[in-house]
């Protein structure tokens, strides 16, 4: 039953993509273009994202920024990042969350609030489709296809 | 029971049921009870002994179970304290697991409230002694259940990853197990376990021990007691315990029973053999000791190892006085055989296998003669090895003595008990072997009594016999001891005369015999007369061997009987000659009638007062044709010998009568002219009376001129056939003259009974008749009685006047002698008769007157 649920979840999957590529655009992470960082690792990404540490290369502090709810977005990006669905996510964060040791990125309603915040504050970073790109914003991290 | 008191192992439990019997009061009206629950206690007591089988297997399954369980215990602690401490170990390991992805959250974002949660989950656990987390070189959490360090366990490190990425590593964990409590739980599982196993094991080996007893050893129990209360010679079975008729208790139990049943037959079989072994042995014995045969059997010793009743009984000697004794021990042989050659024989029966006949001959103690003829053979044991002898002895003292007697009769006359023929001959070759070696001579003296038929014949047989043996006695007096008197048949006898060189003590022993047979022999109111002739011839003088000895001693013999008997005669070589002489006589006389050499010649007889001749007696004459005129006492004794008086007699018979017919005819006067015929006594008997008489009837002669002369032995006899013979005669006409009488027993009796006609007086009597008054006189009796009886009286042999005168003086009427004439041929005689008449008148006128006569006197012979 496991394999077959697994091939079901792969072929979904795969139609998935082959349906949703032209729709799907590439998901970046950004900050704002006045920063002095070019490019992240996936490591500092997920480093920052996850609430390990919110200090850039260059000894800045960064806060992430996610999205609320179950956007395609959100759940893209941490597929693409962790290979991780939300539930897993919400789950890492309720027990952080709970020791008070650090807390989960602000959560912001969409794409564009995002795009927005970077723009504004150089001390957020956060990830979209590259559609909302904007020259305010750089890109560090592009999450792989 | 002390001593079952101080048993061990399996008699502890006899001891506790010895204790629950020994309980009860001793009040006697429990004492049966008491006694039966003793008599119980004590079969369950053997039970016990018997049963310690079920003892002994249950210790020894037990023990087993024990060892064994002691040893799992043993090994499987070790096994199951290693496996458990590596199974805590374990779960140490998944304890640690369960909270690697909090660590890791907590490792990666360094929160130290989340890893101290954890540090605590963990110490929860009584496994964990302390915990420490660290991350990036920092301790996040630590925590320990004791203070200081005395967990003593392991220390497990496990690096704590990245929850995002499994190969970053972002900090570690590192837990300190508390390695007393492993231990200890360890080996309290171990232990726990180790019991269960063992109190398994003895459960299943009680439970085997149980399963045994029930199953195996109970049935065995249960069939033991019932083959012990079985009677098997019954033929009572034994029947399987309950339940276990068809399993192997069940087949023992039908093996048990087949085996009973093969033992009965075996044992009935057996028992069978041994009765009838015994009843054979039963039936051997009574026929051993009842046969009348000695049975005996010797051993290898020549012991005496039995002997049955039959020799007891001969022996006169009690079994425990001879068993296991040797032969002669003891004094107890009888037999002549000594007891060396016995056992001599006996061993050589043993070596040599062969059976011997030995022949034992003894005295019982009741003092009679037995023998035995004891069989021996040799006895052989299992090994084929001889053991010794058996003789079976039977009684042959009958034939023994039958044997003896045989022997005796063999050899000896039974009636006088002197060595008969046979032995006499065998004594004889054995003196004369013996007179050979010794160089010495030897005699026989032949013996024949005289005249013994006559006593024989007159006083009859039994004093006959008697008389033998009184012979016998006479004999044997006159001779030594060691010369052998023996009898050769009737009156025979014959001695041997050993040792003997001179004739002088012969021919004294002859005269002694000759004297003392001459004696009269008395027979209580009977008295007998014989004499003895003897012949002697000696060795080697007259013989070389025995049987010519005895032939030249016959020879002898016989002269002396032909010489007048009562006398001896020493044997001569012309005694042979004579004896050949004799035998040549009889081989001519044979021929003698058929070649006309006999002829019948006749003497006159003159009735006293009468010139004529009026009787004339035949008498036979042989012409030998080269010994000239034989003698008739030579040849007629040769022809009664021989047998050829029969035929002689017959033609001599003829001839008289032919003559006698012949002169009555030409006889001038009517006087009637008689021929006497001689027939010897044994002609009388055998001769043909009938041919005889027809012959007289066929020649028409008159009977009364044919007179038969027979002499005084005939008569003796007094047989019927005799008597009815002359009866004959007389009837038939011819008349009877008794010859030769006064020489025998001239018994007067006869004389009438058988119609005598004559009397002849022998010469004997008439030759002495002038000298001898006791001749005169017996002539006078003779002719008177004969008067008396109304006989008449011939006389024989007168030769002169004075004997003519004697007789005519006493009466006498008839004489016959040289006289008048001597027998002559029948024509001489015919013409003497016919016509000398006148010269016999002449003769008579002479006697009458003158008293000279000039008769012819030529050689006198003797008359038959």
């Amino acid at each position: 039953m496991a394999m077959i649920a697994t091939l079901a979840r792969g072929s979904l999957l795969t139609a998935l993509l082959l349906i949703g590529m032209p729709a799907w655009s590439e998901q970046v992470v950004i900050v704002n273009a006045s920063r002095a960082v070019d490019l992240l690792s996936q490591d500092e990404v997920v480093n920052i994202f996850m609430g390990r540490y919110r200090k850039l290369a260059d000894g800045t502090i960064v806060y992430p920024l996610d999205l609320r709810g179950d956007s395609d977005a959100r759940r893209n990006f941490y597929r693409k990042l962790l290979d991780k669905d939300l539930a897993e996510i919400n789950a890492y964060w309720a027990r952080l969350v709970f020791s008070g040791r650090t807390t989960p990125p602000a959560m912001l309603d969409n794409q564009q609030a995002v795009v927005n915040k970077v723009a504004a504050d150089a001390a957020v970073i956060g990830y979209v489709d590259s559609e909302y790109l904007n020259s305010r914003v750089k890109v560090v991290y592009r999450l792989p296809e | 029971m002390t001593s079952i008191d101080h048993d061990t192992g399996a008699s502890s439990g006899e001891a506790k049921d010895r204790l629950v019997v020994a309980t009860p009061e001793s009040r006697p009206e429990h004492r049966a009870e008491r006694d039966a629950k003793a008599s119980r206690a004590w079969s369950n007591l053997r039970r016990w002994r018997r049963g310690s089988l079920v003892v002994d297997s249950t210790i020894k399954i037990l023990l087993v179970g024990i060892g064994l369980a002691a040893l799992f215990a043993l090994i499987s602690m070790l096994l199951i304290r290693n496996h458990e401490s590596r199974r805590l170990m374990n779960h140490v390991e998944e304890l640690l697991s369960t909270v690697e992805s909090a660590a890791r959250v907590a490792c990666f974002t360094g929160d130290t409230t989340l890893a101290s949660d954890v540090a605590r989950g963990l110490l929860t656990n009584r496994l964990i002694a302390g915990v420490k987390i660290t991350a990036g070189g920092q301790i996040l959490a630590g925590a320990s259940r004791y203070s200081g360090d005395q967990a003593g366990g392991n220390v497990v490190i496990r690096p704590i990853m990245s929850p995002f990425n499994a190969q970053q590593t972002v900090g570690q964990i590192e837990l300190t197990t508390d390695g007393n409590y492993i231990q200890y739980q360890a080996a309290e599982y171990s232990l726990m376990s180790s019991m269960a196993l063992m109190l398994e094991v003895i459960a299943v080996a009680c439970a085997v021990a149980l399963v045994i007893m029930r199953r195996v050893v109970q049935p065995i129990r249960i069939f033991s007691d019932r083959t012990h209360s079985i009677q098997i010679d019954t033929g009572e079975h034994v029947i399987a315990p309950e339940g276990n008729a068809d399993n192997e208790i069940g087949q023992l139990a039908n093996d048990f029973n087949r085996m009973i049943g093969n033992m009965n037959t075996l044992l009935a079989t057996e028992q069978s053999m041994r009765e009838e072994i015994a009843l054979n042995e039963r039936r051997f014995r009574t026929l051993v000791e009842n046969t009348p045969d000695i049975i005996v059997r010797y051993d290898r010793d020549c012991r005496l190892v039995f002997a049955n009743r039959a020799y007891c009984r001969e022996t006169g000697h009690r079994v425990e006085q001879v068993l296991g004794k040797g032969v002669g021990d003891g004094g107890t042989w009888r037999p002549e055989l000594s007891v060396e050659d016995y056992c001599r024989r006996l061993r050589r029966v043993m070596s040599s296998g062969i059976p011997d006949l030995i022949v034992l001959e003894w005295q019982r103690l009741d003092g009679q003669r037995v023998s035995h003829e004891m069989y021996v053979v040799a006895e052989y044991d299992a090994d084929g090895q001889i053991s010794g002898t058996l003789a079976i002895g039977r009684d042959v003292t009958e034939r023994k003595a039958v044997e003896r007697q045989l022997q005796h009769q063999a050899s000896y006359d039974a009636l006088t008990g002197l060595p008969n023929r046979r032995m006499f001959h065998e004594r004889l070759r054995d003196e004369i072997a013996q007179a050979d070696r010794m160089t010495r001579g030897l005699a026989v003296l032949f013996i024949d009594l005289d005249r013994f038929k006559e006593v024989n014949d007159t006083l009859g047989h039994s004093i006959g016999d008697q008389l033998l043996v009184l012979a016998a006695q006479r004999i044997q007096h006159c001779v030594r001891e060691t010369d052998t008197v023996a009898r050769l048949a009737g009156d025979e006898f014959v001695v041997i005369i050993t040792d003997i060189d001179h004739l002088e003590p012969l021919e004294r022993m002859a005269q002694d015999i000759v004297t003392g047979m001459s004696r009269p022999f008395h027979f209580g109111e009977h008295s007998a007369f014989v004499s003895a002739s003897i012949g002697i011839a000696k060795y080697p003088g007259d013989a070389d061997n025995a049987e010519t000895l005895l032939g030249c001693a016959d020879q002898a013999m016989y002269f002396a009987k032909e010489s007048g008997r009562n006398s001896y005669r020493l044997f001569t070589v012309g005694m042979l000659e004579q004896a050949q002489y004799r035998l040549q006589l009889a081989a001519d006389l044979r021929e003698a009638l058929n070649l006309g050499q006999l002829e019948l010649h006749y003497q006159p007889i003159f009735a006293i007062g009468n010139p004529l001749a009026v009787k004339a007696e035949a008498l036979l004459r042989w012409r030998h044709p080269r010994l000239g005129q034989v003698p008739p006492n030579q040849f007629i004794a040769i022809a009664e010998e021989t047998g050829l008086i029969e035929e002689i007699g017959n033609w001599v018979f003829c001839q008289a009568v032919d003559t006698a017919k012949y002169w009555n005819a030409v006889s001038d006067d009517s006087g009637l002219r008689q021929v006497s015929i001689n027939v010897s006594p044994r002609q009388f008997l055998r001769g043909n009376l009938d041919s005889c008489i027809d012959y007289i009837r066929d020649s028409g002669v008159n009977p009364a001129a044919i007179v038969i002369e027979i002499t005084e032995g005939l008569l003796l006899d007094d047989q019927p056939e005799i008597h009815n013979k002359l009866q004959r005669l007389h009837q038939t006409g011819v008349q009877l003259a008794l010859d030769d009488f006064g020489t025998g027993y001239s018994a007067m009796g006869y004389l009438k009974k058988f119609n005598i006609d004559y009397l002849k007086i022998d010469k004997t009597f008439i030759r002495d008749l002038e000298t001898d008054p006791g001749d005169r006189a017996i002539a006078e009796a003779i002719v008177a009685m004969s008067h008396r009886l109304g006989l008449r009286v011939i006389a024989e042999g007168v030769e002169n006047l004075g004997q003519l005168e004697l007789l005519e003086a006493v009466g006498c009427e008839y004489i016959q002698g040289y006289l008048f004439a001597k027998p002559m041929p029948r024509g001489q005689f015919l013409d003497y008769a016919g016509c000398l008449q006148i010269k016999a008148l002449s003769s008579a006128a002479r006697y009458v007157g003158v008293g000279e006569l000039t008769a012819v006197s030529e050689p006198r012979f003797l008359q038959p």
